[in-house]
């Protein structure tokens, strides 16, 4: 750096033309972004936890997320459905496989930013005084090795529209790389070619189901342009409500995950594919599971706590601890991560992992034992002494 | 008792009573008895309230020996291919008329590699037919020849299916069980478990 002028500032006009960003085809991309590791591009999930638990701060190109789930509940499906939201609010293309447009009907809306920054003023400020201290042309990288237990602020605040543009870095082109979703209220979807339903046709007893699929989902990619991003949507693989009987059969099944691999590593910056898989009629402990597993990049299994059980974990504790929290609502298992090399890729393997799902998120994060219910009479042989907040809101 | 042991029971009293008392709210119900708890007390109080509620019952099972004396039709499976049977089950609800299907059992017939499970069960729903479905734990499911071995089996088809399953067992079962826990000695044995030649007990 001897032949540039010293006590220069670094962030003035001159020195921002030539910011140096990794992958300057992959930045011009709306909800592209290259991993903090190695460059490659990525793209949000849709849900900041599950981004940041994949080890690029974003879900790599060119790979694909199983996620299997246990039991008939729907929280794989919530996580696809965030998936395609993303897809639609960055302007993917977004295809969506067996399901008819009523599952597109109700993908989540996006939460107003405005509403994020006055429900966490102090975390704003907290970001805004950390920003101070990282170089500025590392931080729209995203919040890398936070990780999910970290205690820094929320990363969705430094991924919001008005901190990106109040950075001065690109001004012209929004960098919010994963947005805020609300469950309750539904995406307005302003013209119907964003998300492209491929049906699962009827074929007689010995054809694949597959082979039309694969057609369809190679004429999108054939036919759009180099940077226009693919999300590919896979929902309850081989469930028999959407897939003939003959779809599990190894011969076809084995075949289109090795197709949708192809597919992958050809358009490896522009297609990322999701799908989920009901463990509950094919156990993992089943071959053709295993297989499955072996042709995708990420797995990841839900397995649901049951509900108002006896059984059940002791979450709703009387004591007051609890309270603030919300209560877990099942087990994340990271059995494989996309794209974990000698550079890194992301520890929380072997973490207990817990997902919560509320109306505003789908937030992933680490298994803390609350405290024991037996314990309840001390806690309460204490709260008489002293009275807290909690016992005079009652 | 504390409150929300309370809570969690009222909650599950009223989702059965509800369950019970309105066939529509569930569309497939199935329920898991056994020798040792039949399911037939509980197919004659679903088919007292439907009466109750001027539902349609229509009762398919092998012989019409054992069914309940209120039911409105039956159709017998015996010897029947999936689709003769669907016809006749078909043939017989009536539109725009609330309408319970019980099966009990499931006939064998569907069981067969050739028979989709779930969609044959789905296409004899509609918004105004439930179904009640009584699967047998004690009988073994065949498992279909000539599929490959990863077809799931037709049980957790079912269960995976199924928006409601009521697995049943007996009380004084239960009753002898808690007495042995509360007296700390060994808990009593029933059925199978209890190695009895010829003789089942409980």
């Amino acid at each position: 750096m001897s032949f540039r002028k010293r006590n220069v500032g670094l962030s003035s006009p001159s020195s921002q033309s030539q910011a140096p960003v990794s992958g300057t085809q992959s930045s011009l991309i709306p909800g592209v972004r290259p991993s903090p590791l190695d460059g490659r591009p990525t793209t949000s999930t849709g849900t900041s936890s599950l981004d940041d638990l994949l080890g690029h701060s974003g879900f790599a190109l060119g790979n694909s997320l199983l996620v299997e789930e246990n039991g008939t509940t729907e929280f794989g499906a919530t996580l696809l459905r965030y998936f395609a939201a993303e897809g639609v609010v960055q302007g993917h293309s977004v295809h969506i496989v067996g399901v008819g447009e009523p599952w597109g009907r109700e993908l989540p809306a996006v939460v107003k930013t405005a509403g994020v920054e006055s429900a966490k003023p102090e975390a704003q400020t907290a970001a805004e005084k950390d920003r101070m201290k990282i170089a500025w042309r590392y931080e729209r990288l995203g919040d890398f090795g936070t990780g999910p237990s970290s205690a820094r602020a929320p990363p969705a605040v430094n991924r919001t529209p008005t901190s990106a543009i109040s950075s001065g870095i690109e001004s012209t082109a929004p960098t919010a790389f994963c947005h805020t979703f609300d469950l309750t209220k539904r995406l307005a979807l302003l013209d119907g070619n964003r998300l492209n339903y491929i049906p699962v046709r009827p074929v007689p007893p010995d054809v694949s189901p597959f082979q039309s699929i694969l057609h369809a989902l190679r004429e999108h990619l054939a036919s759009s342009s180099s940077s226009t991003v693919h999300r590919f949507i896979i929902p309850n693989l081989l469930s028999p409500a959407l897939y003939p009987m003959q779809a599990s059969n190894p011969q076809h099944l084995l075949q289109f995950l090795h197709s949708l691999r192809a597919f992958l590593r050809r358009y490896s910056t522009q297609l990322a594919i999701m799908m989920t898989l009901p463990v509950m009629l094919y156990p993992r402990s089943a071959g053709l599971t295993r297989w499955i597993e072996l042709l995708s990049d990420g797995v990841m299994e839900l397995s649901p706590f049951p509900r108002s059980s006896e059984a059940g974990p002791p979450m709703t504790a009387s004591g007051s601890a609890t309270a603030q929290e919300e209560i877990p609502q099942g087990i994340v298992k990271m059995h494989r991560l996309p794209v974990f090399s000698e550079k890194g890729g992301g520890g929380t393997l072997g973490d207990d992992l817990v997902f919560t799902v509320s109306r505003r998120k789908f937030v992933i994060k680490p298994f803390n034992l609350p405290p024991v219910e037996g314990d309840a009479e001390a806690q309460r042989g204490e709260g008489e002494g002293k009275p807290t907040a909690v016992d005079i809101d009652f | 008792m504390p409150p929300q042991t309370h809570h969690q029971r009222t909650q599950t009293l009223l989702l059965i009573q509800k369950i019970l008392s309105k066939p529509e709210s569930s569309p497939l119900t199935l329920v898991l008895d056994s020798v040792e708890q039949g399911a037939a007390g509980l197919v004659k109080v679903v088919v007292g309230v439907a009466k109750a509620s001027k539902t349609h019952t229509i009762y398919i099972s092998p012989t019409p020996l054992n069914a309940p004396p209120d039911i409105d039709t039956h159709i017998t499976s015996r010897r029947k291919t999936p689709d003769t049977l669907r016809r006749e089950i078909l043939a017989s609800i009536a539109q725009n008329q609330k309408t319970l299907l019980i099966l009990s059992p499931l006939p064998p017939s569907l069981l067969k590699p050739t028979c989709n499970l779930p969609t044959y069960l789905l296409s004899l729903l509609s918004p105004t037919t439930s179904m009640l479905l009584i699967h047998h734990l004690d009988i073994p499911t065949p498992t279909p020849k000539n599929t490959h071995p990863y077809t799931p089996a037709p049980l957790p088809l079912l269960l995976y299916t199924a928006t409601t399953i009521l697995t049943l067992s007996s009380l004084p079962q239960h009753l002898a069980l808690k007495r042995a826990q509360d007296t700390a000695l060994a808990a009593p044995l029933f059925g199978l478990e209890e190695g009895r030649e010829g003789v089942l007990g409980g």
